[in-house]
């Protein structure tokens, strides 16, 4: 292994495959791990020289307003505990000076409308931008709901999604996004991502744009998305995968774009089915675990179907109104 | 470059541990960057690093006993907030042959690697100094070594046969003759 291509390595500028060569190299003995610590030292070290100060002027207010934070914060921790007392010592207190019970079904009413929840339901042909009250937008796809808080909690933000939409979130380490997805948890800091979970779906996907995304199903470990990662979460085997992905390619419906990469068909139907309001008839098992690859940008349903059928060996009839494909 | 400056100062250390903020001030601006780049070469995320780097300087602010090597320290915090990282990521995702994985594995064994690691705390020092020069003279001050300092008191007392006590309060007296020497001097003008 040459030295070149270690140092190329380190310092970022390796193709996938060079890549995949160093990295092999370096696993082979403790001896070649141990030549790569020490290159890539060398390297840092002369590196360091090169970097300025100029930048930290900036960080250090953000950094100085966080110490006095911490302090301010155990305090009102304390007021908050102290105001909880006494507010339950009064309810308990009036409890027993009242002679009519409170309809339980009129308290839990009660408490909804306080919570100011917002719901936004796009429709079978409307897509639909959201701005949350942090700043942050979230672009709902056609057939989706979004339900969110009018004001944010103290410590998290937190919306419910139902269907699809690309997440544009504002950073803000103290805190952090999180989106119920079904039985996903996706919390997130500061970062754009898309999120696929219909109902009717065997699968939540969720795909990473930028940042650094964390999915969390119940009391499993964490796990972490990097972008261009897809993580495809099973509904019925309750099983999680990872795929690296042209992020683009996943989040081209906002440009009126689908893009297929081996898609199997059963799929592809189901977004059709979706975006164009259309029912499909397909008997053949074999057929609905065919691989597509291709791209339908804006195009109406029937240049769809006859894209479909030219680059595939799937022809189409219409019958009743619904279509039926089957294999040439 | 100045020789009677260094980032070990004695006194600098001290203002650190006493809980200056001007002093706590000046070791985030020269360290915070290179700090940075260190903790994202290693761990590959740059998000993730910040978090690191903010963490390491919550922990020096509150540390009061900040022995000799300053340098040291800052960097050893650094470098075991890495390698927690790292523990952490090499076993986070459970899938086979993932690239990030592996890169994990690879990059915890290179920052543990001691011989590596300490090229690193060296080259960090070096270039720490150099950001000391770039400093405005009011700060420098704070890195100058004091006469004292630059006479170890152990190699003065071992020369003269004395103890080091002796030489401190030789010093002190000699300081303070100094001081009304001139008084006496700029007296007459």
């Amino acid at each position: 292994m040459q030295e070149k291509y270690i140092i190329k390595y380190i310092e970022g500028k390796s193709t996938l495959s060079e890549k995949k060569k160093v990295l092999e190299w370096i696993r082979e003995s403790e001896s070649n791990q141990n030549k790569f610590n020490f290159l890539k030292a060398k390297y840092i070290g002369q590196a360091l020289k090169e970097i300025k100060n100029n930048d930290n002027e900036i960080h250090y207010r953000n950094f100085s307003k966080k110490i006095k934070n911490r302090k301010r914060y155990v305090l009102s921790w304390v007021g908050v505990a102290v105001l909880f007392l006494s507010v339950l010592l009064f309810w308990n207190y009036q409890k027993i000076n009242n002679s009519s019970y409170v309809n339980s079904k009129e308290l839990i009413k009660d408490k909804e409308e306080e919570k100011d929840l917002f719901n936004v339901i796009t429709s079978n042909s409307n897509e639909q931008e959201v701005i949350l009250p942090d700043g942050s937008i979230i672009s709902l796809n056609i057939d989706s709901k979004l339900i969110y808080p009018k004001k944010f909690k103290d410590t998290i933000r937190e919306v419910t999604l139902i269907g699809e939409a690309f997440f544009d979130i504002k950073r803000n380490v103290n805190k952090p996004f999180i989106v119920n997805a079904n039985e996903l948890k996706i919390r997130v800091l500061g970062t754009s991502f898309n999120v696929k979970s219909y109902e009717k779906d065997s699968k939540i996907e969720t795909t990473l744009v930028t940042g650094k995304v964390e999915l969390i199903k119940d009391k499993d470990t964490p796990i972490v998305l990097t972008p261009s990662q897809k993580a495809v979460f099973n509904k019925t085997e309750k099983k999680m995968k990872i795929e690296e992905v042209n992020s683009s390619d996943v989040i081209a419906w906002r440009e009126g774009k689908l893009i297929f990469n081996k898609t199997s068909l059963k799929d592809v139907i189901k977004d059709l089915e979706r975006k164009y309001q259309v029912q499909f008839v397909v008997s053949s098992e074999s057929l609905l675990e065919y691989e597509y690859t291709g791209t339908f940008d804006n195009l109406k349903i029937k240049e769809v179907l006859d894209l479909l059928s030219i680059s595939s060996p799937i022809k189409y009839s219409i019958k009743n109104e619904k279509i039926i494909l089957k294999m040439k | 470059m100045n020789n009677n400056l260094n980032i070990n100062n004695s006194e600098f250390i001290d203002l650190i541990n006493e809980g200056d903020a001007n002093a706590f001030q000046l070791l985030f601006k020269l360290y915070r960057s290179k700090l940075l780049f260190i903790a994202n070469s290693y761990i590959s995320c740059n998000e993730d690093a910040e978090e690191i780097i903010q963490d390491v300087f919550l922990k020096v602010w509150s540390q009061k006993n900040i022995q000799t090597n300053i340098n040291g320290y800052i960097y050893a915090v650094t470098r075991n907030a890495c390698l927690d990282y790292l523990r952490k990521k090499k076993q986070t995702l459970n899938i086979e042959n993932n690239t990030q994985q592996i890169e994990a594995s690879i990059n915890y064994k290179a920052i543990a690697d001691d011989l590596a690691s300490s090229i690193i705390e060296r080259e960090l020092e070096e270039a720490i100094m150099n950001g000391i020069e770039f400093l405005p003279e009011k700060c420098k001050n704070v890195f100058v070594m004091s006469r004292i300092e630059g006479l170890k008191h152990k190699e003065i007392s071992k020369e003269l046969n004395i103890s080091t006590k002796t030489v401190e309060n030789h010093i002190t007296k000699a300081i303070k003759h100094m001081r009304l020497y001139l008084r006496e001097f700029l007296s007459f003008f």
